[in-house]
């Protein structure tokens, strides 16, 4: 259960756009445990779609620069060439679970096709072993038989959803990479993927990042969080901790603007709006939008603190809190 | 079907407007006069009659004829006889125009230069799809090249029509370079044999060809290769790509296959409209076909021969809408399951 | 907030037209299409100001007007291309009243022999008319009698190539003279200016003719004009019939124009209300107009519209009116109509028909604004389709003759087999017309639908 799986050092992207150079993710840096599951969480923009994107290479075409290393089991997958990537890692170590909402289903397709079709691609199964095998991954996630031969369009969003969650099942992965997976579902099918998810990784031992925006999500399935801001993590905790006692005064003021049935508290939000990543602002990203903010915080960039073996944080308050 | 009544209603239209001067009336008289006159000069007793008596019998003849189809009723009414007619493709006979055979039937005239366009209009607009799609799809994986520069900056030239094209073709591959001939489906005389002939009519199609691909060459690459590029922005793509399909296998069949119906509608309706080029090519390139003839009846004025044409020419649409259709349907789940 | 008033900026001034013609300039494109127009335009109104309509007609159907112009004859500028110095018409005026014999001299130093040889008379005489001889000396001093004529009538004219004792007599002796044998045929004009030798050149240098008349009574008078027709004339030649082809090409200008625009103006206005009348109202008026759209793309365009002209002769604007008839319910509709569809959900139409707005309303003033802006460049693109239609109708010779367009050029050439003798300017310039007016509308589209469709900015 200790063994680490994946190791994100000083991990750096860019993209060339209209405006100049876009720096959506920044020196990102993480671990992920066997078992584990990483819950990445920030706001619309924040570069997490990017960053997970990332983690398995899928560079959109204005790619710039990418920097860094992705330590898969000791090997660095960003410095292997493209043959040797997609015909042992992708897919086949790591693989990605896509928001249904997106048209991430080819429409002209059947979907048993499509959950067959890594099988086909990477171990060069004939169609029939590869449909059966597929057969039996959607039973697995809940579509019954009548459904498999059917395309994306017939099905409703839960469906599509657990299709696509069977496609990232069938080539039997280590890591699952979750982008935003229940966002346009509904409450009741939100919870059936989530439980679902849950299931899955329990049987098959898989370990999960999950990437999302709404962090009462994650409290159920998460075991770490890493909190993510204009491209840059700005706290990494166990779960446990990141409610408790958040560190950074972002994660606080995310923390406070989740409503809660509960208690009686006054809606607050963040003032401001994210930053540009094309000219972020100098020091700590944050600090514009940062009620507590300090000179210091203006010029120079926060560094890291290590509050616990498992507690990370990138703001000049931590050590503060932390030792309170 | 709704489409065969589209196609009556459009012949009906057809003929009204031809009839409101009155020339399909007269085409169906003299057809039914001429028929007439066929049948009693078989007749034996007939020919023992004055010629007097010979006229008085004929026009009492076709007079019982014409109430009887119903010839003498009003306007619309008759339309609808020369409709019966139209749709069984009983179009009369040429004033002035016969087919090769002899015979001075419109339909035979029509019947027999028929193949000549099909095989023009068939060979151009398969080349064509093919050419288009195809290096639309290379020209896609390009995108910014100099390529793709210099097929956006050309493709307005698809403005100018084929035929015009056809014109400067002639001009240089004929009057000056002398190469390729002019027009006309073979050499004079013809050569004997079955491949010396196909070779012929091959050599003259290449300029035919040539201007038709010219003219609809780089706006059909340009159309398509935004199309591909449009379809590759597609989630399901990047979703291809993180599994780990290789390119290839990506852009087949999750750029192409997805994007093929909007294509196929698009060059459906491009296809419809160049029967109309089609018409003026055969005219300038001198091809035997239909377009040759409608231009000959017109130097002639022979009105069934133009009627006729015009017919056929709607049935023609009517077979390019269907096949259109059924490829369509073929290829578009969506279609199949909905519609 | 800046961010959204920089959109709202962006949106404004893409859609008024100062914004819309800042861009346009902006795209290479852009730019050489607006100079093709605007040259277009000039030639439109130096065409109308100097000269009439009525006077174009006239001239372009009279047979009478262009007597003393020569016969296909190139360019003055196509002379380039030969490399020999073409001959050009050469007028010379003679009056008796300027002495008997009178006598005229002019110098001929081109490299090709004149097509033609015409004398035009004008007398005024009562009682006999006058006799007359005439004189012509080459330079190299040799004088023959070229004609012993007694006058016809008032108009006379002296077609010398036809005349054929003239011919005769300059074959037999030329050919005498020369002695040994030549491959050429002796015509009038040749033997008239050519060197005596068994190559065929021409002898340059100053030409003479002389007028002798006799006239029976004192008063009477007699004027001549000598025209030796050259093979160049004009800016652009003329045709079969003598006409100078610039007539047809200056007035084609605003008559093909104002056909391509009328009728691609008239249906794209036509196709978009109905269209917006089909997606709006829906149920059986929708249903009506796709079946008519169905109807219309069975009806094979051309051939009716062929039928239609040769049968019941029409003039150019009956056949604009007859081309839009049946073109409205073309496939431009289908396009129309899915937009009309996507609008009709915004919610700012919902909102217009919740404060009771007519549905007439809601089609004018909010629909069609909003889907105008992507069919422009469609409709600024078809209008060289209607422009080629026009030619099209004129080569199948069932346009009205009288009316001097590009198309008509055209027919004529092909007609006369332009391309098979070499008039190739005949074909050429019209063309060349053609092809301008189709890239500048085109581009001008090109360039009009990458600033009003927001998607193709991206690519």
């Amino acid at each position: 259960m200790d063994e680490i799986l994946l190791r994100v050092k000083d991990f750096n992207l860019s993209y060339r756009t209209k405006k100049g150079e876009l720096k959506a993710v920044n020196n990102v840096n993480f671990e992920l445990k066997k078992g584990e599951t990483l819950a990445i969480v920030g706001e619309s923009g924040c570069g997490k779609s990017s960053l997970g994107r990332g983690l398995i290479r899928l560079f959109p075409r204005n790619i710039n620069t990418v920097k860094g290393e992705i330590l898969l089991n000791g090997t660095n997958i960003l410095l292997l060439n493209e043959e040797s990537f997609r015909k042992e890692i992708l897919w086949q170590e790591i693989s990605m679970v896509f928001q249904g909402a997106m048209n991430s289903l080819n429409p002209v397709l059947k979907v048993l096709y499509q959950v067959a079709e890594p099988l086909m691609v990477h171990y060069s199964m004939d169609k029939k072993s590869a449909f059966k095998r597929a057969k039996e991954i959607l039973g697995l996630v809940g579509i019954s038989e009548a459904f498999v031969e059917r395309y994306s369009f017939e099905l409703s969003g839960g469906m599509k959803q657990r299709v696509i969650i069977a496609m990232a099942l069938i080539t039997n992965p280590k890591i699952i990479i979750l982008d935003e997976p229940t966002s346009a579902l509904d409450i009741i099918t939100q919870e059936n993927i989530i439980n679902l998810l849950k299931v899955l990784k329990k049987e098959l031992e898989l370990s999960y990042i999950f990437i999302t925006h709404d962090i009462a999500l994650t409290s159920e399935l998460a075991d770490t969080m890493a909190v993510m801001y204009a491209g840059e993590i700005v706290e990494i905790s166990p779960v446990e901790e990141f409610y408790n006692n958040p560190s950074h005064i972002y994660t606080k003021l995310l923390l406070e603007s989740v409503p809660t049935l509960r208690q009686d508290k006054k809606l607050k939000s963040i003032p401001g709006s994210p930053p540009s990543l094309v000219n972020p602002p100098q020091g700590c990203r944050f600090h514009p939008r940062c009620p507590f903010v300090m000179d210091i915080c203006k010029t120079k960039e926060p560094p890291g603190v290590k509050i616990s073996e498992v507690h990370f944080s990138k703001c000049y308050l931590a050590r503060r809190n932390g030792c309170e | 079907m709704t489409l065969f009544l589209t196609v009556l209603i459009a012949v009906y239209l057809t003929i009204v407007i031809a009839n409101a001067g009155g020339y399909v009336d007269k085409i169906a008289e003299t057809e039914i006069r001429t028929n007439i006159a066929m049948v009693m000069r078989e007749n034996p007793s007939f020919r023992n009659l004055s010629s007097e008596d010979q006229k008085k019998f004929l026009e009492s003849r076709a007079q019982h004829e014409l109430r009887r189809r119903g010839l003498d009723q009003p306007f619309p009414i008759r339309s609808l006889y020369h409709l019966k007619n139209a749709i069984v493709l009983n179009l009369g006979r040429a004033m002035y125009m016969t087919s090769d055979s002899g015979s001075t039937l419109v339909k035979s005239i029509i019947l027999e230069r028929l193949p000549v366009t099909v095989l023009l209009f068939t060979t151009a607009t398969v080349i064509n799809f093919f050419l288009h799609l195809f290096l639309g799809l290379r020209l896609s994986r390009k995108y910014g090249s100099f390529w793709d520069k210099l097929v956006i900056s050309l493709s307005p030239s698809s403005v100018i029509p084929g035929w015009f094209y056809g014109i400067f073709l002639i001009m240089i591959f004929y009057s000056w370079l002398h190469i390729l001939p002019s027009g006309g489906l073979v050499d004079y005389p013809p050569p004997s044999g079955t491949i010396p002939y196909f070779l012929s009519v091959l050599k003259h199609m290449i300029l035919p060809l040539l201007s038709w691909i010219i003219a609809s060459l780089f706006l059909g690459i340009y159309q398509n290769r935004t199309f591909f590029l449009i379809y590759s922005t597609e989630d399901y793509v990047e979703v291809a790509k993180a599994k780990g399909l290789s390119p290839r296998q990506i852009e087949y069949r999750y750029i192409l296959r997805p994007s093929l119906p909007p294509i196929i509608t698009s060059f459906a309706l491009s296809v419809i409209s160049s029967w109309t080029g089609a018409i003026v090519t055969e005219f300038i390139f001198n091809w035997p076909g239909l377009g040759q003839t409608m231009s000959q009846a017109i130097s002639y004025f022979d009105a069934p021969v133009i009627v006729g044409v015009t017919v056929i020419y709607a049935y023609l649409l009517t077979i390019t809408i269907l096949i259109l259709d059924i490829v369509y349907a073929i290829l578009d789940p969506r279609m199949r399951i909905q519609g | 907030m800046e961010k959204e008033n920089d959109k709202n900026e962006e949106i404004a001034s893409e859609y008024s037209l100062k914004g819309i013609l800042k861009e346009v300039l902006s795209y290479k494109a852009g730019v050489a299409s607006l100079v093709i127009l605007c040259f277009f335009l000039g030639l439109i109104v130096y065409t109308v100001t100097t000269f009439p309509y009525k006077e174009a007609i006239y001239q372009w159907n009279s047979s009478n007007a262009h007597l003393k112009r020569p016969r296909n004859a190139a360019p003055l500028w196509w002379g380039i291309f030969s490399g020999k110095n073409l001959p050009k018409n050469i007028n010379i005026t003679f009056n008796s009243t300027e002495g008997n014999p009178v006598t005229k001299e002019f110098p001929f130093n081109y490299d090709d022999f004149p097509t033609e040889i015409n004398i035009f008379f004008k007398a005024k005489y009562s009682g006999s008319p006058p006799i007359i001889k005439i004189y012509w000396e080459r330079p190299d001093g040799e004088k023959i009698i070229l004609k012993e004529h007694t006058i016809r009538s008032e108009d006379d004219t002296l077609y010398l190539n036809n005349d054929f004792s003239l011919e005769n007599k300059l074959n037999s002796e030329i050919t005498s003279k020369i002695g040994s044998p030549i491959d050429f045929s002796i015509t009038v004009p040749r033997g008239l200016f050519m060197k005596y030798s068994d190559k065929l050149d021409v002898l340059k240098g100053n030409y003479k003719i002389t007028l002798e008349t006799e006239f029976a009574n004192k008063s009477d008078s007699l004027e001549g004009e000598l025209v030796v027709y050259g093979k160049l004339y004009g800016i652009a030649g003329t045709d079969h019939l003598r006409r100078p082809i610039h007539i047809a090409l200056l007035w084609g200008t605003p008559l093909d124009l104002s056909f391509g625009l009328g009728a691609s103006l008239s249906i794209t206005v036509i196709e978009l209300i109905a269209a917006s009348i089909s997606g709006w109202f829906g149920g059986a008026v929708d249903s009506l107009i796709q079946r008519l759209t169905e109807i219309y793309m069975v009806l094979p365009f051309l051939p009716i519209m062929i039928m239609i002209s040769l049968f019941y002769k029409l003039n150019m604007w009956s056949l604009l009116f007859v081309v839009i008839l049946l073109s409205i319910f073309g496939s431009g509709i289908k396009t129309t109509r899915a937009m009309v569809l996507q609008v009709k959900t915004l919610p700012y139409i919902e909102a217009a028909q919740a404060y009771g707005a007519s549905n007439w309303r809601i089609i004018f003033l909010y629909i069609i604004p909003k889907i105008l802006p992507p069919i422009i460049p469609n409709l600024v693109a078809s209008v060289p389709v209607y422009v080629f239609l026009e030619a099209i109708l004129a080569l199948f010779g069932v346009l009205d003759p009288t009316q001097p367009t590009w198309g008509r050029i055209l027919e004529d050439a092909f007609q006369n087999g332009a391309l098979y003798k070499g008039y190739t300017y005949w074909v050429l310039i019209p063309s060349a017309l053609l092809i301008l007016t189709a890239i500048s509308f085109s581009l001008l589209g090109f360039v009009l639908d990458r600033i009003v469709n927001p998607k193709l900015k991206e690519l």
